[in-house]
């Protein structure tokens, strides 16, 4: 528990917090999804779907493309980006060890 | 072994890695995207049977016309935007039931009901509603200048669609009528000064004009007529009066005296120039390219179709669909865009508009049957004809002249 409590309370520019979003956004993309709100995208057409309001139709619209969107586009970038910056770290020897990190030798800014 | 104090990061250069990682990340994925959403091209393209694609919209679509409630639903949503959709949707749906009887005779039987159906239906509401029912309410907000008031949307795409199931099999209920809707059409073009016949109050347009000259060639083929004299007259008119002269394109709508009231635009060309093939083949030619040139954009494995050329700015009307900033992917040009490409044989573009919509239009996979969630059914409909057209042309081209 503690350590999925910290992974969701690290920094939004790490590995684990890429990790974070991937996770946010796929599971934005289920909601819109689940609710059946890709029905909606034939806004784009020009079309009002069902009985919706052209409105209501529009929003649900827009969100379920944004998440989508999210989801096949920014949340593959940000899982491979953690991959991708876990390995620069090592490389690089930019990681906190771990003695520094139990000791809070280092500060976020 | 990974610690967790590294996976959650906090070295001094953590911002500066995210960054870099990001950016690393963007570049490989990115690229890569279209390789998901791409599919063989013998799912929606082959020169002898009916591709997969094609079955399974026209399943899809088929359906809608066997369930009066879905379809009266769909109808209803379209008519609520635009009427026109309710009626081009049929239209676009008799020319691919047609291409696909020409494809697997097999399905004749069962296809030209439906075919007959659906004229009989078109045919029924014209009869009793008159022309409007399926035009715009704006063609009320002003008389005709040509009387008897005539809308060559409705006479051309009826035509065709008479025209087209009796290509598949002769029948003399709907030989009658495409005769009679030739000779409205050609005693209409030929009382124009300029060859322009209203679709709307003082409004002509391109998409009308190719539609109905098509329907026109598919009648002589049928009939032994001979109306090239008309045709040629048409496109040397329109070469003279249409031409939009930045992009060499033909304008999309103009007043009964060819004043242009709109530039070329996507939602007309890419339809335009595959029925213009049966009219003047070196036109037809030169405005698919000039509409490649001009109104095709792609990226990373993705193509779609601006609604203008950066040259015109006009306003986007209803056929239009929504234009995405930015990007400027017009919805109605992008799916007509597919007509152009599978008329002209460009695999290239056809691949990538696939995979678009693979990738964009939310397509919807249910009991054999397929729909975009991001299209509606004229959109479907005219998707489904890119994936099938080919035979009636063909035949035609290759015929007598």
């Amino acid at each position: 528990m503690k350590a999925i409590y910290q992974i969701l309370k690290s920094p939004s520019l790490s590995p684990a917090g890429f990790l974070v979003w991937t996770c946010a956004i796929v599971a934005l993309f289920g909601v819109t999804h689940a609710l059946g709100w890709r029905e909606n995208a034939t806004i784009l057409t020009g079309t009002v779907p069902g009985d919706e309001s052209p409105g209501a139709a529009s929003l649900k619209a827009m969100a379920h493309m944004a998440a989508y969107f999210g989801a096949t586009l920014v949340a593959p970038v940000f899982a491979l980006a953690s991959g991708i910056m876990v390995l620069l770290q090592r490389r690089l020897g930019s990681g906190r060890r771990p003695a520094q990190a139990a000791a809070g030798a280092e500060k976020d800014p | 072994m990974l610690t967790l104090s590294e996976f959650t990061g906090s070295a001094p250069r953590r911002k500066a890695l995210a960054i870099l990682s990001l950016g690393l990340a963007a570049l490989i994925w990115l690229p890569l995207v279209h390789l998901l959403f791409a599919s063989a091209s013998t799912s929606y393209s082959s020169s002898k049977g009916v591709p997969l694609k094609a079955r399974e919209m026209a399943k899809s679509q088929l359906g809608q016309w066997k369930d009066a409630s879905t379809q009266a639903a769909e109808v209803r949503a379209m008519r609520r935007s635009n009427a026109e959709w309710d009626f081009m949707g049929r239209t676009f749906l008799v020319l691919s039931l047609a291409e696909m009887c020409f494809r697997d005779p097999a399905l004749n039987r069962d296809y030209l009901t439906v075919i007959d159906r659906i004229v009989e239906e078109t045919l029924r509401a014209e009869r009793e509603h008159g022309m409007h029912f399926f035009l715009m309410p704006y063609s009320r907000s002003a008389p005709f200048r040509e009387q008897p008031e005539r809308s060559l949307f409705i006479d051309g795409e009826i035509a065709c669609m008479a025209a087209a199931r009796r290509m598949v099999e002769e029948n003399e209920s709907h030989r009658t009528e495409l005769k009679s809707r030739v000779r409205i059409i050609e005693s209409r073009l030929r009382r124009s000064p300029f060859m322009a016949a209203e679709s709307y109050p003082n409004e002509c347009w391109l998409f009308d004009h190719a539609m109905a000259l098509a329907a026109i060639r598919l009648s002589d083929h049928l009939e032994h007529e001979d109306h090239r004299a008309l045709m040629r007259d048409w496109v040397a008119r329109a070469r003279k009066n249409l031409i939009h002269a930045p992009t060499g394109l033909l304008c999309s709508s103009y007043t009964t005296e060819a004043g242009p009231l709109d530039g070329p635009e996507g939602s007309s060309l890419w339809l335009s120039a595959h029925c213009l093939r049966l009219v003047d083949e070196t036109l037809a030619r030169e405005q698919y390219d000039l509409a490649r040139r001009w109104l095709e954009r792609h990226f990373c494995g993705f193509a779609w179709s601006r609604e203008w050329p950066v040259s015109w700015k006009g306003p986007t009307d209803i056929d239009s669909g929504a234009v995405i900033p930015i990007l400027d992917i017009g919805a109605g040009a992008s799916g007509l865009a597919f007509v152009g490409a599978s008329s002209f044989g460009d695999s290239a573009l056809l691949q990538r508009l696939h995979t678009t919509v693979e990738f964009a239009a939310f397509p919807a996979r249910k009991s054999g049957g397929l729909r975009y969630c991001a299209s509606n059914p004229v959109g479907d409909s005219v998707i489904l004809y890119s994936t099938v057209l080919g035979p009636m042309w063909n035949k035609v081209l290759q015929g007598p002249p």
